[in-house]
């Protein structure tokens, strides 16, 4: 695709100002290798300063740059213009969270959610030091995958299940949560399983799969969320591993 | 509470699975006919296999569409839970007696 | 509800789900066909028990023209094809309930569609003949 511009139809929303969101249209020059994050750069610096949007790292580590791009959550700085196949981008904020002005949300709700869970390990103080999961056991091994998170908020958005409920935790929380019950040596394993298996825990997740289809590092927290239901089951019949 | 409710949730899936299958070709398969009479219905109905099918799967059919339901409404943001449960007993357990009664009555 | 909560409502009115998923539309899919599943139930037993408790002439009468309507005769072809999408996706998810098939999830999903489809054409064959 060699068009010399490309029309961003980006989402305008101030609650202070606006009584209604609206689109507004812009043109902006193609770039060798542009990112969505150019394009609202540009937008930004040349054309509409007013424009509101987070970003950081730019390279696809901070999480700071999630947006709702043609269709489904992205990490703006990691979204190839070319790969949309359009010439036409849409670009809102991210779903499922209240609006702060036009691309930047409200991460509060997200991260109470990711707080409930209670995030951090817990050694236990009585523990022969150094307590050690080597990395080529099999233990280790559970989590691998799930480690890489880093709470761009893609999957929360992406989720029919955040958006209907409130209060359900999301798929971040829950596949941190999954990293930290799966680890042996941590000793608020099991409080934290009670709060995954509440009503709004674990039990909302209903393999919808959207999470993982937009997990910019290719996380699978369905699958997490699997295995936290799994011990639920298994801590009613008095086995918890 | 939960983890049973899926848990029962998943076994009935299983065995719906078996036991849905089975009903379906009891009727459409085996003896197709153009109208189910009566009669045959009653032949039916005063086999001790077929009670136990028919049982099974108002049990087992009747539970995992409500409990489906009710999912469905606590995912959608249903506070009122006690409330609802409750009148999703009640209309479930309505079904479940009138169809138990209906498939017992030869034997009962 | 806020000015901010108006914004999310909005949104998710407008566009907000991932329609471009294929879990998007199993889920969805699974979730209609569930429900009308449930109501196809509660009609089929409280028919089939009010007719068997009534004796043989109600039911005689009741399952004649239940059986031999015809756009009933042809409705029953979506009861047959949302048994069998809601049965089968119900597969793939039993699958997932105990641990596998997490990173095929799609392809899963495309196999049980094309072993429902041959099923539901097989079956509507039957019946157009």
């Amino acid at each position: 695709m060699s068009s010399q511009e490309i029309t961003a139809k980006i989402f305008r929303y101030d609650p202070e100002v606006d009584a209604e969101p609206r689109f507004d249209t812009f043109k902006v020059p193609v770039i060798k290798n542009m990112a969505v994050l150019d394009v609202v750069m540009h937008v930004q610096n040349y054309i509409d300063k007013t424009l509101a949007f987070r970003c950081s790292c730019r390279i696809g580590m901070c999480g700071s740059c999630a947006m709702y791009i043609n269709g489904r959550p992205r990490l703006a700085c990691r979204t190839q213009v070319s790969s949309l196949g359009s010439s036409e981008i849409t670009i809102m904020p991210l779903p499922n969270l209240p609006i702060i002005r036009d691309l930047a949300t409200n991460m509060e709700p997200f991260f109470e959610k990711w707080k409930q869970i209670k995030p951090y390990f817990v050694n236990n103080p009585d523990a022969k030091e150094p307590a050690v999961i080597r990395p080529d056991s099999d233990e280790r091994e559970n989590i691998d995958a799930m480690l890489d998170c880093i709470t761009c908020g893609c999957c929360y958005g992406a989720c029919s299940m955040v958006a209907t409920n409130e209060e359900y935790l999301g798929p971040a929380a829950l596949n941190r949560a999954y990293t930290l019950i799966a680890d042996k040596r941590d000793i608020i394993r099991v409080e934290r399983l009670k709060v995954v298996g509440h009503s709004y825990g674990v039990w909302r997740c209903h393999d919808q799969f959207n999470c993982a289809e937009v997990c910019p590092k290719g996380l699978i927290p369905t699958q997490s969320i699997q295995q936290l239901k799994k011990r639920c089951v298994m801590k009613k019949f008095g086995i918890f591993k | 509470m939960n983890a049973w409710v899926w848990l029962l949730q998943r076994i009935s899936a299983a065995l719906l699975l078996i036991i849905l299958g089975l009903h379906v070709w009891l009727i459409y398969v085996t003896n197709p006919v153009e109208v189910i009479s009566f009669d045959e219905a009653k032949g039916r109905l005063t086999s001790a296999s077929y009670i136990v099918l028919y049982a099974l799967l108002l049990l087992f059919g009747l539970f995992h569409a409500f409990n489906g339901l009710y999912a469905v409404m606590v995912d959608m943001g249903l506070k009122a839970r006690l409330i609802t449960i409750c009148i999703l007993l009640v209309v479930g357990l309505a079904l479940l007696v009138s169809g138990m009664y209906s498939v017992l009555q030869y034997i009962i | 509800m806020s000015k901010q909560g108006i914004a999310t409502y909005h949104r998710y009115v407008n566009r907000s789900q991932v329609w471009s998923a294929v879990g998007m539309w199993a889920w969805l899919l699974h979730r209609i066909t569930g429900i009308g599943l449930l109501l196809y139930i509660m009609i089929h037993v409280t028919t089939m028990a009010t007719s068997l408790i009534s004796g043989a002439e109600t039911f005689n009468t009741t399952l004649s023209y239940l059986m031999s309507n015809t756009i009933l005769h042809y409705a029953e072809l979506l009861l047959v094809g949302a048994v069998i999408y809601h049965g089968l996706n119900g597969i793939r998810l039993l699958l997932f309930d105990i641990g596998i098939g997490f990173s095929r999830q799609k392809e899963i999903f495309w196999v049980t569609m094309v072993i429902g489809a041959a099923i539901w054409i097989y079956v509507i064959f039957l019946k157009l003949s």
